[in-house]
Parts: structure tokens; sequence; C-alpha cells
């Protein structure tokens, strides 16, 4: 290496080689296949929505591998590379260097995203503001992680916030577009971004000078009154009675919080400016309302990816000596993780549901979701008026801890390489089902054909995933009972528990349902589908499989 | 030089603890893709006793000890801790053994009084008054965030957590390394206090030998995942020796000695580290026309490096 500048340039190529590759790699699949279905994609507006869909997560990959931090599991945090601190180079080019080549990269692959993909299909997407925008997007996530480590849940708050400004920065120029032409605002607007930009360096070169004398960490003071907060919520006051009550206070501890810490951030960043954006009309009201109803549900997918794991903040999926050397069973960690999980889906909903209320009480108008009420009533004998919502509000809670503990029974196996595997297949079947969907939107007559074409094979689609179900979930549950990894009577106890909450489902199916006696039976079918067994059962064999290489 | 099993044979019969064994690995191989890291081992620790583990780093010392925590399964082999296999009965087991490691992975965000009643849920036999004394001598703010604490004092809340239930058995994998004396005389403590109560063991591995030879009964050596010896401390000293040898002409190359591990000189006078009886020496060095002018007893030190010295010469001439 020449200079210090090329080696620290090096160094961030270096350490993700293999995700450089991937993005330019998924760069130039997109590019080839979106020529090859350029004519599918020219004639479907919600396919060519979708087909952003590489290029924002290819982005998000850019910025991942441009944060330039490395990970203190002793001091439980992340950072700007401390190791840096002794080279003879000043902290001015340690910063700008990183700096410079995350900026260069980021825009540069969307540039080539701009350029390369979509020019050819005859979509003009705008460069140079959107290119600006994110370049100081990638200023603002550098200065942040670098000046706030150590603060996990600040820095997560702050970037979300940072994210909101820069996102209705970016907005401006069409919103305001009326009183001026865009070009002439997103000038204006370059300006801001270029003094915030220059803003945000300068907060990282004195973060990380802060940090190379030593102090970086003087945060103390606020530190100390934020790192009380947990203490205060979750110091246990008397001694654990019980080995299972401790792994729960750990449990709920570490992970609690999480999901409905999050459905507060995004009630409050995003569905509540949106919402007010978009106005409180009646049809609005509607649209936020479905949104709301499945928000818990929609994040514990990520979340309870994140559970799924040992600890929920690190990449490394071993589990640590400290937890694999207490005296406790297998199946005592799982009960205690399903339980924080539960909890914290019930604090969710319970947050969610102490929200709606009271903001369509204050601000929204509700003649949509009243006229909704009214027909629901019309429909439904007064029994199943009060068992239906209940039952559904049931579902709902299900559904939500049901994604929450799907991923255990991978994510404890300590099997790095299967769940990030399965993860990716996951977002792959995610987005595949939102492309399908989009184009059953945008193609009315061949979806009523799709429908009735498919419809025949639905019932022993549904059977073979039944049969599939059980199948597993005795031959799993058989394998646990002979590991001894669970007692006789803990697996009776979650057959009993998971039996109710089928009969529950089943009921639920049968009163919601129309007269149609085989639509409804599927309907109990594909309902009975939802509770998690065989996965759950897998759990304890998982975790015996990473306690015990 | 006796072998462990033999050593196990030649325990007296009327002392009941060490008659009985506490850890038993039999036939242990274990495989990390190409690398063998323990093979075909056998390894016993009697009860009552202190048992030292050395090697070099690589050698198997770490894989050994987590196979008897149970964090390992043994692909061939057995293993039984108090008469139970840890990998099936992981509550039977961990509930008697006391366990810290050189980087003791605590919780970072947790505090010495919520570690400590977190970790008292899971022993019955915690003793919360000899906690405190030891959190009080070991000097840990009960207040403070483990992430906060230097490596020594981690390394002594990892000791405070192990010790305070009074464990049947005591594993110590590395636990002073890097530390200060300070650290180190708190464990080495705590290894005399462990052995003070009646019919509780130590297994410890370390680098250094001066706090082996200070505590052991028994040492072990291992090296590319086999036992080299395993013995008591006394035995082994007995059986090596430091010779010089002096030549009537002088030598260009180490001579040839039944029993030689290392060579160290030159000319016509050289140093060896021997194992074997000091008469069956001396005709050894009679034979090869040399005489002895200084024979005295090995330390552990130069036993250990002339065995680590002979494996690499032996596995560089296969």
């Amino acid at each position: 290496m020449r200079s210090s500048i090329q080696a620290l340039v090096w160094e961030m190529w270096a350490s993700h080689r293999r995700g450089w590759l991937l993005v330019l790699g998924v760069l130039w699949l997109c590019a080839t296949l979106y020529r090859l279905f350029a004519a599918l994609i020219q004639h479907s507006d919600a396919i060519q929505t979708l087909s952003f869909a590489p290029m924002i997560i290819s982005l998000i990959l850019v910025m991942a591998f441009c944060d330039f931090t490395d990970r203190d599991t002793r001091g439980d945090m992340a950072g700007f590379p401390r190791r840096l601190f002794v080279f003879p180079v000043r902290t001015i080019v340690l910063v700008m260097s990183p700096m410079a080549y995350a900026l260069a990269v980021l825009t540069g692959i969307y540039c080539a995203w701009a350029i390369l993909v979509y020019r050819p299909l005859g979509i003009d997407i705008a460069i140079g503001w959107p290119a600006a925008v994110l370049a100081t997007g990638m200023v603002f996530y550098q200065a942040i992680i670098w000046s706030l480590s150590g603060f996990k849940l600040v820095r997560i708050l702050v970037m979300s916030l940072a994210a909101c400004v820069l996102v209705s920065v970016g907005c401006l120029p069409w919103v305001l577009a009326a009183s001026r032409s865009r070009q002439s605002w997103e000038i204006l607007l370059g300006v801001l971004l270029a003094v915030m930009s220059l803003a945000g360096c300068a907060a990282a070169v004195i973060a990380v000078e802060m940090q190379r004398r030593g102090g970086g960490r003087g945060w103390s003071r606020p530190r100390t009154v934020f790192d009380s907060i947990p203490h205060a919520i979750f110091q246990p006051r008397r001694a654990f009675k019980s080995a299972q009550q401790a792994l729960f206070w750990l449990e709920w501890r570490r992970n609690g919080l999480i999901l409905p810490f999050t459905v507060v951030l995004t009630l409050a960043l995003i569905v509540g400016p949106v919402s007010r954006i978009n106005g409180h009309g009646h049809e609005e009201t509607l649209w936020t309302v479905q949104w709301l109803a499945i928000l818990p549900i929609l994040l514990a997918v990520p979340i309870g990816k994140g559970i799924a794991k040992p600890d929920f903040w690190s990449l490394d999926l071993a589990m640590s000596s400290f937890m694999a050397t207490r005296p406790v069973s297998d199946g005592q960690i799982i009960i205690a993780k399903m339980k924080a999980a539960a909890c914290s889906t019930l604090l969710a909903w319970i947050v969610l549901l102490a929200v709606t209320p009271l903001w369509l009480c204050l601000a929204a108008d509700t003649r949509d979701l009243r006229s909704i009420a009214d027909n629901f009533r019309l429909i439904y004998s007064p029994i199943s008026q009060w068992t239906i919502p209940i039952l559904m509000l049931f579902i709902a809670i299900l559904l939500t801890w049901a994604f929450m503990v799907n991923s255990i029974w991978i994510g404890l196996s300590g099997r790095t390489g299967l769940f990030y595997s399965l993860t990716s297949v996951g977002m792959t079947v995610f987005i595949g089902g939102l492309i399908l969907i989009g184009w059953c939107v945008d193609h009315p007559n061949q979806r009523g054909n799709i429908i009735v074409t498919l419809v025949p094979y639905v019932p022993w689609i549904l059977a073979t995933l039944f049969t599939g179900k059980i199948v597993a979930a005795a031959s799993v549950l058989v394998t646990v009972h002979r590991a001894r990894v669970m007692s006789g009577r803990t697996i009776n106890t979650c057959l009993c528990v998971w039996i109710a909450v089928t009969s529950c489902l089943a009921a639920t199916a049968w009163l919601i349902s129309p007269q149609v006696i085989w639509l409804r039976d599927l309907l109990v079918l594909a309902l009975i589908l939802v509770a998690p067994l065989a996965r759950l059962g897998a759990s304890p064999l998982a975790i015996a499989q990473n306690r015990h290489r | 030089m006796v072998t462990l099993n033999q050593a196990a044979e030649l325990q007296p019969d009327d002392s009941h603890h060490t008659s009985k064994v506490i850890v038993e690995l039999r036939n242990v191989s274990r495989r990390f893709g190409s690398t063998l890291a323990l093979d075909d081992v056998t390894f016993r620790v009697p009860c009552g006793s202190v048992v030292g583990l050395v090697g070099e780093n690589g050698a198997g010392k770490t894989t050994l000890i987590k196979h008897v925590l149970g964090l390992l399964k043994a692909q061939s082999g057995q293993v039984r801790v108090f008469g139970l296999d840890p990998v099936t009965d992981p509550v039977g087991v961990l509930g008697r053994i006391g366990y810290l490691s050189e980087e003791p992975d605590l919780p970072p965000w947790m505090r010495i009084d919520e570690l400590l009643r977190y970790v008292a849920a899971f022993y019955p036999t915690w003793d919360a008054q000899f906690a405190e004394q030891l959190r009080r001598q070991f000097e840990l703010d009960s207040e403070a965030k483990v992430k906060q604490l230097s490596k020594g004092q981690r390394s002594r809340a990892g000791l405070l957590i192990a010790l305070a239930y009074r464990p049947s058995l005591l594993v110590l994998d590395e636990p002073s390394s890097g530390l200060d004396p300070i650290v180190r005389r708190d464990i080495l403590a705590a290894i005399i206090r462990t052995i003070a109560e009646e019919g509780r063991s130590v297994l410890f591995s370390s680098h250094l030998l001066t706090e082996v030879e200070c505590v052991s009964d028994c040492v072990a050596m291992i090296r590319a995942g086999r036992i080299l010896f395993c013995d008591s401390l006394d035995q082994i000293k007995q059986s090596h020796s430091r010779l010089t040898l002096r030549f009537a002409n002088a030598l260009s190359s180490p001579p040839r000695l039944t029993g030689a591990l290392t060579w160290d000189g030159g000319g016509q006078e050289w140093t060896a580290v021997c194992q074997g009886i000091g008469e069956h020496l001396e005709l050894a060095a009679e034979q090869i026309g040399a005489r002895i002018v200084d024979q005295t007893p090995a330390c552990l030190e130069d036993i250990f490096v002339a065995h680590s010295c002979r494996s690499l010469i032996e596995s560089a001439q296969r």
C-alpha cells in the first residue's frame, strides 16, 4: 500500500469482498433479466414497483458493508475501529477515508442501477437528487454509528429520526413543485443537504477524535442515566424462586421490549406522520386501521429472526459458554424464550389496542368503519358479534407470537449458514408472493381464471400440508422424548396447549366462514395450519445441537 | 513412565476419595474438519485430587475440558462425569461443576448483583453468605456492570460464580492467562480452598507451569490431541532428570542416548533432559563413551519443553 488512505480503502473493500461481489452480481443479473422480461415489467405497474426491490436491497447492503465498525463484545458496543487509533494518521484522514469511499460506492451503485438497469427499460428515474439524498444518508449513518457507539437503542432511535428527516427532505421537491420548479427546489435543498452532510462529517470527526483521546465514552452522565432505566424496570427485586424464573427474566430483560418498542416507534415515526400527511378522511382511516391490524404481525417477522438467535444483536449463533454451562435442560431454555415472546406479543398488542381507539375517537373519520360494523351486525348473530372479534384478536396475537418463535428451531441450532439461507429463502418467497399479488391486481380477468383453476387443488394442498405437519410433529416429538430433551409431562402439556389453541382457531373459522360447507371446511383446515407444532417441537433438539456440538 | 490407567491402579486402596473417579474419558476422539483435536484420549480425574492439564496452544486442552462439560459431544469413546453423561444429563452434571474459562463470557449488560441473583437460581447449594464474602474479598462493586470491569475483575466475577455453590468439581480452563499476580493468587487460593474442602476435585489447564507445580497432585500433558503422560507430580519429577555429559572428544551433533528427550550444548559437553531412572542413565552414558558430570532433578517446565521439542522432532522425522 502506498498510503494510509489506500490501506483504509482496501480494508473496506477486502472485509466485505463476497458482499461486494454479491451486490455487483445482483446488479448484473437484474440488468440481464429485466431486459429479457422488459415487456412484462413495462406493462404492469405493480411489477414495475416491485422491480425496485433488488435495487433497494442492494443499496441497504452497501450501507451495511460501509458501516466500518468493529464489534467489542467485551464492552458490548460497536463503533469506529479503535485498533486504528494507534496508527500515525490524523483523525480527519481516518474518518474521511471510509466516508469518501462509502459515498463513492453508494452513489456509484445507485447510478449504475439507474443507467444500466432501468434506463434500457424506458424507466427514467432521477439520478442527481436521489444520489445527493443517499450520500447525505450515508454520512448521517456513519456519523451516528461512530458517535453513539455503546448506545444501541438511542442509536436506532436517532437513526430512525434521521431517516424520517431525510425522506421528508427527499420528497420536498415533488411536494413543493407547485410553487416553483422541481429543479430549482432540488438546487435549493441540495445546499441544505450539503450543509447537513458537512455537519455530519464534522460531528463524526469530533466524536472519533474524542474517542481517540480516551474521552469517547465521555457521555458517561447521560449514559449512566440511560443505563439505569432498564435496570430500574427489570431489576429482580428478590431472589428467583427457580431456574425457570431466572431464565425467563434474562430473556425478558434482553428481548422483551423490542417488539412493543418497535410498535411504538413505528406508530410515532411512520404511521402517525403518514396518516397526518394523508389526512384523516374515512378512506384513509380504513386504510390506516388495516395497516395497524397487521402491524405487530409484520414487525414480528424480522424481530422473530433476531429473537431466534442466542443473542439478538449478534451475528454469531453459537451459544455462550455462560448459558451453555448452566444446569438447566434444553427444554427449559426454549420454554423461557417462548414465554418471553408471548409476554412481548401481548404487550405490543396492548400498546396498539390502547393507541388505536384513542386515535379513532379523537381524530379519525370512522364512517367506513361504522358501515363495516353495521354490515357485520346484519350478517352475524349477537353471540357471534362478540365472539368473532375476540377470536380474531386471539388469532392475530397467536400469529404474532408464531412469527416471534417460528425460527427458534433453526436460530438456536447454531448453524449460521442454514439460518441465513433459510431467512433469504423466506424473504424471496415473501417478495415472490408480493409480485404474484401485484400481478393479480393488474390482471383482473386472468385473476378470475387463475382462481378457478387453482380452487380444485386447494383442498389437496391444504390436506397435504396438514398431513405433513402432523407427521413431522409426531416424528419430532418422538425424537424429543427419546433424546430425553423434554420430559413426557412437558410434551403432554405442550400438546394440550396446541390442541386448545387449534380448537379456538377451528371455532373461529367455523363462526366467520360462509354457509358454503366445503369453503368452511377449507378455512378450518387452513387455520389449523397456523399454530406451530413441529418447529416448536424441534427447538429443544436444535438447542441441544448448539449446546453439545 | 506409567500411564494414567496404570496410575489409577496404583492409587492406595485405603483412600476412599482417590479410589473414586469423578471424570472419566475413555478412548475419546474428536475431529474438527481435517484436524484431529482429540485422538483416542483416555483420562481420569480421581475424587479429591487436583489434576493439572498442560500443553501447547492448540494441543487439545480446551477441547478435552469442553467434553467434560458436555459442550462438545465425543465422536467416539465415552465421557462420564460423576458417572453421568454430560451431554444427555447436563442438569445432573453441570449442577455439580464450577467452571471458569480464560475469557468468562458473562453477559456484559448484567450488574454484579443481578449476575449473582441470576446464577443463584440454578444451584440449590448456592451459599449467599459465601458469595457475599467472596464479592467483598474480590472487591467487586455490586452495582458495576460486567462490561465496566477490567479483565482481572471479570475473571474474579467468573470465579465467584463458579465457587459460590461449592461445586464438587472445579474446572478451570487457562484461568490465569494474562492476569496480574494478585488475581492469579486469588485463583490459586480458590483451588487450595477447594482442595481443603473434603471430597472436592479440581481439573485445570494452564500455561503457567509454576502454578501447576504449586497445586497439582497429578499432571497430564497433552500434545496434538494425545495424552503424552499423566502421572502424579512426584512420579513425573522422579522419572526425569537434567544430565550434563562430558565426552572425551568433541561432538558435532547431539549424541544418541536412550531416554534423552532434548539436547543442549556442543563440543565435549552436552546437557540433556532425560526420562528414566538414574542407574539406567549412567549405564547408557557409559555405553556412548560419556561421563555424567552433573545430574539434577528436572523442573516441570524443563520436562514440558523437553517433551514438546521431542514430539516436534518426531513429527518432523515422520
